[in-house]
């Protein structure tokens, strides 16, 4: 037995499995979204979405020497523990919301950019991969700066360990616009891919009546998809006429 | 006139959609039909031969999804029925079609492990030819397959019986 998010028509909890999928975005690729299906585990819906998350990284790294620099996953992946090994051993940075209550507890809101002592905005410079650590600064002309009593002995870098909010900070601080373009604009591209696969595929209307069978079918509906994507490189389509109409790649600063 | 709407159709050709038999021409090439057939090669052995090689099975197996979620037996009849779909499965004619039987017997050869290696080599193949950025980002998400558990639901309860079973003959 399951948990689920609330839709209309459908109860809170369910007999059944999960597919849990870990997905590359092919962000290289300009004409369209794609999304290419790299890990999947077929488990007992009541295996909480956390515990596949560190197998999935290992996984790729092990079976295709490939590990993605971001992964970005909703609330079920939030795990602190899990985060902070990703972070520290493999260098990922993991990036999910924070949770309704963690709010209330935090210190650091994602709408709100980190202050100086002295309340100047600061902004995110870098993460330390050495010393764990992040460091921000005061954006060029910072007009409390200028005016500041402690200017003299300011050294206008500030550093906070990752450590400090794990889910907040991580590698890439949730008050930045890269995290919230992230979790905002990129991860909202899961829900298409789960689609295809449910309607499209079919693994909706499969007579799925053992685990066995439900891996069997889910890895084959992972082929289908891997296979799309592969005919869509190799023959990119041209412009269509309707190309004012789809979404496009969203331009990160990751470089 | 016609030459411009033979170009704005060209323009905007993209991949067919599932369920279509063009779809299944346009990905027959990428199957990797060597690795499959390299890794799980027809057993020989004393006793009925195997007529369809690993790979053969592995598209039959995929029709299933390409084909918009049918089951495995529709598959199989749909073989015998669609000349497109024998094409794709690269069968000879509509009498050799793999039964049943040997789909689940093929499923059960390869098992999870096997399926799971066949996604490996397409998937490094996409890593290879994928244009990917210096930071690449990955999305994890699950998703909810109910169980086909409906003949395990409790029906509502019809009372206790007041008469013996055999009343009626049964």
């Amino acid at each position: 037995m399951g948990a689920r998010s609330l839709k209309p028509g459908h109860t809170r909890f369910f007999v059944g499995y999960k597919k849990h999928t870990l997905r590359l975005w092919i962000s290289g690729f300009e004409p369209f979204i794609l999304l290419a299906p790299l890990v999947t585990w077929a488990a007992p819906a009541s295996v909480p979405e956390g515990y596949l998350l560190k197998p999935s990284i290992q996984y790729c790294r092990r079976r295709l020497d490939f590990i993605p620099n971001i992964v970005v996953g909703d609330m079920g992946y939030i795990h602190q523990g899990i985060k902070r090994d990703l972070r520290v051993q493999w260098k990922v940075a993991m990036i999910t919301k924070l949770k309704a209550d963690m709010k209330a507890h935090c210190d650091y809101a994602e709408d709100q950019p980190l202050r100086c002592s002295q309340g100047q905005q600061l902004r995110w410079l870098e993460y330390d991969e050495q010393e764990y650590q992040h460091w921000f600064a005061p954006p060029p002309h910072a007009p409390l700066c200028d005016f500041c009593w402690e200017r003299s002995a300011c050294s206008r870098q500030f550093s906070i360990s990752a450590d400090t909010h794990e889910t907040f900070f991580g590698m890439i601080p949730l008050n930045t616009a890269l995290a919230q373009r992230l979790i905002h604009s990129v991860r909202s591209w899961i829900e298409p891919s789960q689609s295809f696969e449910k309607n499209q595929l079919g693994l909706k209307t499969m007579f799925l009546n053992s685990l066995r069978l439900c891996w069997t079918i889910s890895l084959l509906a992972d082929s289908a998809a891997l296979l799309r994507v592969l005919a869509i490189l190799e023959d990119p389509p041209a412009k269509p006429l309707l190309r004012e109409l789809f979404p496009t790649q969203t331009q990160l600063p990751l470089e | 006139m016609l030459r411009r709407f033979r170009l704005a159709i060209c323009m905007a050709k993209s991949l067919p959609a599932v369920g279509t038999f063009a779809l299944l021409d346009a990905l027959t090439g990428f199957v990797p039909d060597d690795l499959i057939n390299s890794r799980w090669p027809v057993p020989r052995r004393r006793g009925p031969r195997f007529h369809f090689s690993a790979a053969q099975l592995w598209r039959v197996h995929l029709l299933a999804g390409l084909t918009g979620g049918q089951s495995f037996n529709a598959v199989r009849r749909s073989l015998s029925e669609q000349r497109p779909l024998r094409r794709f499965a690269r069968l000879a004619n509509e009498r050799s079609i793999p039964d049943i039987r040997m789909l689940h017997e093929f499923r059960a050869r390869l098992g999870v492990s096997g399926f799971r290696w066949i996604n490996d080599c397409l998937a490094q193949q996409v890593l290879m030819v994928a244009p990917l950025r210096d930071q690449t980002v990955g999305l994890i998400d699950a998703t909810d397959l109910p169980a086909s558990s409906r003949d395990k639901k409790k029906m509502a309860s019809l009372g206790a019986r007041n008469e013996q079973p055999w009343a009626h003959g049964l």
